[in-house]
């Protein structure tokens, strides 16, 4: 965790009251390297002299708009985005994430959402796993690093796509997760037409975490909307 | 549209038709009127009645005492045997006696091509000559049968001539048409608020050039409404840019406090409390900067093809994962899984979720919900019902308008993304809130 909290981040907003009470928030939780810029111009000055790891960018620049900008630093840096913006500005375009950007956040926020939300891209991007990334069920343990599931001592391996909705499952834990979202994570692809190879998978995943497949405990169907992992110990 | 052109046109090309004929008749009339009374039999005819009165029979002959004759006109006197008994300023190439075949023969015709009018009496035959070529003498026969159709043929006539005048004023009329259809399509786009450029000539010159001018003050009125309406939206969307950087700030720090171990509980509770009024402030500015975008825009900006379905299940799932909803029991049926719709799909979002919200709000004591998707014809129809308590009469009258302040906006507001999408919306009571929603 701590690896990721040295990464170098950028924020990028010309309000000299976010961008300070940003960096001082971070600060606050860890996050030590903090880069700042009131323009377009000098975060493409940063970007081009420092390793950023992560970008925070306001949608409105004084000299750019975000989505220019963020073009822009595309040619030098793969580095993830998270945009800051108004809602109504553009928010559509960032929902979509056509752009690419990794999330966004409406202004004003809560602190603790922006870290949680900035922890989740370091994490899916730099692919830091934690040690206790480990989901303890009744009688099963799975090791999301390795993919594989222990039951009663016996290791059964998941395939890819199980991995995927577990993990879809798991970050989302104790909500439900609608069937689309899950098709979208494992195939790309809508509900419709994958409803009964989510089935399918969702069975086998069973009969591997759980120790009454037939009587799921954890992988629980919500009728119409979709599943929900439930983890009893939180 | 140029329904008004055609009835305008047939009516004219009827009323020219019929005007024509009643002239044609008048005219037929008028023209046997005269004829029977013309000069040319008039005047010879009545003279020689005069002649006849003047005409004085003395021991030594016949005597006319006064000036009856027109100047050029002649007369004489033939008796029985055919001989002038008296006379009148006679030429001299006529004739002292006559034949009884001289007689029959001017008698309706000329004398040595004098035209020549004859009076019988017991005394003799009075001749009327007049100058040379003052009139022609025509003999018409007419046979029985002539007289007999003559009705019929009047009125063939009279149709054909209907016909003419039909096709005449059918003719000159398409040019009228024409320019009707311009002008009526022409107040038709006024009354449509579309820009007007007619041409201004010919005999509806002063109408076009009002309609244009109509048009164009239409139009200058439009833009300033309009750059009214966006001024107003604009400042509205500033303003509420510029309240969320400060805000942010204040959340951000009261977050900060809220979360310091240096303070008391006490202070820290309090700094939470700034946190979750904030938020609620947050929540105000995005109604009202969505409202304001809705009233003046009235346009959704980023409409596309999405799919109802996966829509109604994210917002579902919100619903239940966020808690609100625990006392409520929602069902979902969805019938066309394939159904979409063109729409903003934030906005939708929206507008669905305050209508379920708004069942749970006033249900505190939890309700059945119940949602229902289908297709018909082309639209796709969600049906939003529960089984509380209702909405106020008094929300589903004023559902077209916005409330005066924030609370209880949700429903005006779905109503309001609803219309702005082109949708049907629906609302109410039958054992609890019912709402129909038709979008395409």
């Amino acid at each position: 965790m701590q690896e990721l909290k040295n990464k170098k981040i950028l924020i990028a907003d010309d309000e000299k009251e976010i961008t300070d009470m940003l960096s001082e928030m971070l600060f606050g939780k860890g996050f030590y390297n903090i880069y700042t810029a009131y323009s377009g111009r000098d975060a493409l000055k940063i970007a081009g002299e420092q390793k950023i790891a992560l970008y925070i960018l306001d949608v409105n620049l004084p000299d750019k708009d975000g989505f220019s900008l963020f073009e822009d630093l595309r040619e030098i840096s793969d580095a993830p985005v998270i945009f800051l913006t108004a809602r109504g500005e553009g928010s559509d375009k960032i929902r979509g994430l056509g752009l690419g950007a990794d999330d966004y956040i409406v202004k004003p926020f809560l602190a603790d959402e922006l870290i949680l939300r900035m922890t989740a891209v370091l994490k899916r991007v730099y692919a830091v796993s934690e040690a206790k990334e480990k989901i303890t069920l009744s009688g099963v343990t799975v090791d999301l690093e390795s993919a594989v599931a222990d039951k009663n001592g016996k290791e059964i391996p998941l395939t890819a796509k199980e991995y995927i909705l577990l993990k879809k499952l798991w970050e989302n834990k104790n909500k439900i997760v609608t069937a689309d979202a899950l098709c979208m994570a494992a195939w790309g692809g809508e509900y419709y037409g994958y409803e009964n190879t989510l089935m399918v998978h969702i069975r086998r995943l069973r009969q591997k975490i759980e120790l009454e497949p037939s009587k799921p405990r954890h992988i629980i169907t919500v009728k119409g909307l979709g599943y929900k992992l439930v983890i009893k110990d939180e | 549209m140029n329904k008004t052109s055609i009835k305008i046109f047939i009516y004219f090309t009827l009323i020219s038709t019929v005007i024509a004929v009643i002239l044609l008749f008048i005219n037929f009339m008028g023209y046997a009127y005269i004829e029977s009374d013309t000069d040319g039999e008039k005047l010879p005819r009545k003279t020689l009645a005069l002649i006849s009165e003047k005409l004085i029979e003395t021991d030594s002959g016949f005597e006319l005492n006064e000036a009856v004759l027109p100047s050029g006109y002649w007369c004489i006197l033939i008796d029985e045997n055919g001989n002038i008994v008296w006379s009148q300023n006679k030429p001299d190439d006529i004739p002292e006696s006559y034949s009884l075949n001289d007689i029959a023969r001017m008698t309706r015709w000329f004398l040595n091509d004098y035209p020549v009018y004859v009076r019988t009496e017991d005394y003799g035959l009075l001749v009327l000559g007049m100058p040379k070529n003052a009139v022609g003498k025509y003999h018409m026969v007419y046979s029985e049968k002539w007289f007999d159709t003559l009705p019929q043929r009047i009125i063939f006539i009279l149709f054909i001539n209907l016909c003419f005048a039909a096709v005449l004023a059918f003719l000159f009329g398409i040019k009228l048409y024409r320019r009707l259809r311009t002008l009526t399509n022409g107040i038709s786009d006024l009354r449509y608020e579309r820009p007007v450029s007619l041409k201004e000539r010919g005999i509806f010159k002063e109408i076009s050039a009002n309609i244009n001018r109509t048009s164009e003050a239409i139009e200058r009125k439009n833009k300033k409404l309009s750059a009214r309406d966006s001024a107003r939206a604009n400042w509205i969307a500033g303003i509420s840019h510029d309240i969320r950087t400060p805000l942010s700030v204040i959340i951000g720090k009261s977050e900060e406090i809220s979360h310091s171990d240096s303070l008391n509980e006490g202070a820290k509770k309090k700094a939470s409390v700034i946190t979750a009024q904030g938020m609620k402030i947050k929540k105000l500015i995005e109604d009202m900067n969505l409202i304001s975008s809705l009233e003046y825009d009235m346009q959704p900006s980023d409409k596309k093809a999405i799919k109802i379905c996966p829509l109604l299940r994210h917002i579902m799932t919100d619903i239940i994962n966020s808690g609100i909803a625990e006392k409520c029991d929602i069902e979902l049926e969805l019938k066309d899984e394939k159904s979409t719709v063109t729409a903003d799909e934030m906005l939708m979002e929206r507008a669905i979720y305050n209508i379920i919200n708004n069942s749970i709000q006033h249900n505190q004591d939890g309700c059945r919900i119940r949602i229902t998707q289908y297709t018909r014809a082309e639209a796709t129809v969600l049906e939003i019902a529960d089984n509380g308590r209702g909405i106020p009469d008094e929300i589903i009258e004023s559902i077209a308008e916005m409330p005066c302040s924030a609370h209880g906006m949700g429903l005006p507001m779905a109503y309001r993304i609803i219309k702005a999408h082109g949708g049907n919306f629906e609302i109410k009571n039958d054992n609890g809130a019912k709402i129909r929603i038709e979008l395409y």
